[in-house]
């Protein structure tokens, strides 16, 4: 089916416009639309032409996706260093509000990667969204925080042979009010104990719809969800009915070995439980 | 004095009727400086580039009067199209070392010469985006002003992966130093003595160490003054590219960030062999080198640096 798509600002206060990409197909099977929700920093990098093909094969399959970047990421407006946990949740907020109004949609869906799971976790709640796809959530934050550390601690012994630097030397640089840089972004403190605190079973709890949880697997599909994964399930409210869907792809979030502009099975397993869902 | 600045989404078709996506940056005032800077990504991401620097770039460059377009080649970025699928990347970095994305690059300069007619026209390119900025410059002398090349790879990626299994002259200084440090660690000679070092890493790095030294020597003792690359893997699109361009006495300016490999191989097969002995000929040319810069300018100190160098370059020339 052919889709129509378009690139543009939106705004949400003053100058700090974000930047969005709507996909609309010629005729929709329902009275829904879908907010894909980024990565953050890297990670929304690597999956970037993924995220792309997604949205075209989820229009093309009859129904609208916007996509967006967050303020301070990407074309949106503003330094990443600025931006955190909460105004990331508002830029969702933001994007469901110009879904609904430039794509006349009444429903939303949210479909979040990596940390844009979590972030869309958060906004679900919060605007009482019932229909979910988290693809490979963030199930350890703390994790996380240590592989942004980490990084910092590679490039600094990489490239200026500094191999004594320490974690704690990390916090003292960031606690000092400077902001470490990760793979050219400008991770702050803010951020990071924003990530520290921010409470995801809570955000399990609250949340009562309909979620599809999908995992990447290289070689040989699961027989069952990884322990984490069911631990993190665990942790839904006793009304949410969810789906994990373990998805086989060469894709990897730290390198990009291969080229793979296409996630065809990814995009078939989300094209599937929208239409069993959301009809 | 920095102004604010205004972004406007368009989209220009390429040769195959796509519409290619792409983003123009300018000042919101009226500016004097009517120069007008194309910035040609390496495909790998988006028009942004890794880390968004290139969008940073943009904004930072248009503050001080400079127009920019940045655009996603088709099979990129938001633009429509596709290149290849599920290939190993060495062949997508291949593919656009052969020029896979200069016809869109020769789209977007038409688009901009007709729709900003008094501008002054330069070519950015970052990577395997100065490619793209030399093979569709060379079809477009007349139009450009000059080109600024970051980072720019002279040695083709092969059909396999034996580049990529030696040890890049950066990795090797790093690796180099980082044993240096550990030669005052007890702990590191307890591991070298138990058998639970890297070996493997150790004699890499020495061994790739010998061959750089042996190479410099070379370099120096034997009077060979090649007219053209002979390095076997030398990107010879890049060099036709550039010899068109460099006849027709246009400016280039190349960017080297200091801690990146491709600075090293651009070094010895391209700046000693060709540009430093036949200075008369390319005195279009110029070198800049960019200290504690890596290859993807990711911390915010190169990209002033980086911001800095555009302008100067194109306040010269």
């Amino acid at each position: 089916m052919p889709i129509s798509e378009l690139c543009f600002f939106f705004g949400t206060t003053g100058n700090q416009n974000i930047y969005g990409c709507s996909y609309e197909p010629e005729s929709r099977f329902a009275d829904s639309g879908i907010v894909i929700v980024p990565p953050v920093g890297n990670e929304r990098l690597r999956c970037f032409r993924e995220s792309v093909n997604l949205a075209r094969f989820i229009a093309e399959n009859g129904l609208p996706v916007l996509r967006f970047d967050y303020r301070g990421e990407g074309e949106s407006y503003g330094n990443f260093a600025d931006f955190d946990m909460k105004t990331r949740v508002d830029d969702i907020k933001s994007a469901v509000n110009e879904l609904r109004n430039r794509l006349d949609t009444s429903e939303v869906i949210l479909l979040g990667f990596r940390l844009g799971a979590l972030f869309a976790l958060k906004a679900a709640n919060e605007l009482n969204v019932k229909q979910l796809i988290l693809c490979e959530p963030i199930y350890h934050l703390e994790k996380l925080i240590k592989s942004y550390i980490r990084s910092y601690i590679i490039a600094q012994r990489d490239y200026y042979g500094n191999s004594s630097i320490k974690e704690v030397d990390i916090w003292r640089i960031l606690e000092d009010g400077k902001s470490i840089t990760v793979n050219g972004f400008q991770i702050t403190l803010q951020f990071l104990r924003q990530l520290q605190n921010f409470d995801v079973s809570a955000e399990l709890q609250l949340f009562n719809g309909n979620c599809l949880l999908i995992n990447f697997y290289k070689n040989r599909r699961p027989a069952a969800p990884a322990s984490q994964v069911l631990r993190w399930c665990g942790g839904f409210n006793e009304h949410a009915v969810y789906k994990v869907e373990p998805v086989k792809t060469r894709f990897s979030w730290t390198t990009k070995k291969i080229w793979t502009p296409v996630l065809s099975d990814l995009n078939d397993c989300v094209t599937q439980w929208i239409k069993a869902n959301v009809c | 004095m920095s102004v604010e600045v205004h972004k406007e989404v368009l989209r220009i078709a390429n040769r195959e009727g796509l519409p290619l996506c792409a983003i123009v940056t300018r000042p919101c005032q009226h500016s004097d400086c009517r120069r007008l800077i194309i910035s040609c990504q390496s495909g790998v991401v988006a028009k942004g580039e890794i880390g968004d620097h290139l969008r940073w770039v943009a904004d930072q460059l248009a503050e001080q009067g400079v127009t920019v377009i940045r655009f996603d080649q088709h099979g990129t970025g938001d633009s429509p199209g596709e290149i290849a699928r599920d290939i190993p990347i060495r062949l997508f970095f291949q593919k656009v070392q052969d020029g896979c994305f200069t016809d869109d690059t020769l789209s977007v300069i038409d688009w901009a010469v007709q729709h900003f007619p008094d501008y002054t026209v330069y070519l950015l390119g970052e990577c395997g985006g100065c490619i793209s900025a030399l093979t569709a410059g060379a079809k477009r002398v007349g139009k450009i002003q000059g080109f600024i090349l970051i980072a720019a790879p002279v040695l083709r990626f092969t059909d396999t992966a034996d580049r990529k299994q030696k040890m890049g002259s950066l990795d090797v200084r790093s690796t180099r130093k980082q044993y240096q440090q550990k030669l005052l660690s007890l702990g590191s000679w307890l591991r070298l003595l138990r058998g639970k070092s890297n070996f493997k890493l150790i004699f890499s790095c020495m061994l790739s160490q010998v061959l750089l030294f042996m190479k410099k020597i070379s370099l120096k003792i034997l009077p060979s003054s090649p007219s053209i690359p002979d390095h076997p893997s030398f990107n010879m699109l890049f060099w036709n590219s550039f010899q068109t361009i460099a006849d027709a006495k246009i400016n280039i300016c190349f960017l080297l960030p200091e801690l990146d490999n491709e600075t090293f191989e651009f070094k010895a097969e391209f700046q000693q062999k060709i540009l430093n002995r036949h200075k008369q000929k390319y005195a279009a040319c110029e070198v800049v080198f960019l200290p504690g810069t890596d290859h993807s300018i990711m911390f915010p100190d190169s990209r002033r640096l980086v911001v800095s160098s555009i302008l100067g370059f194109i306040k010269r020339k």
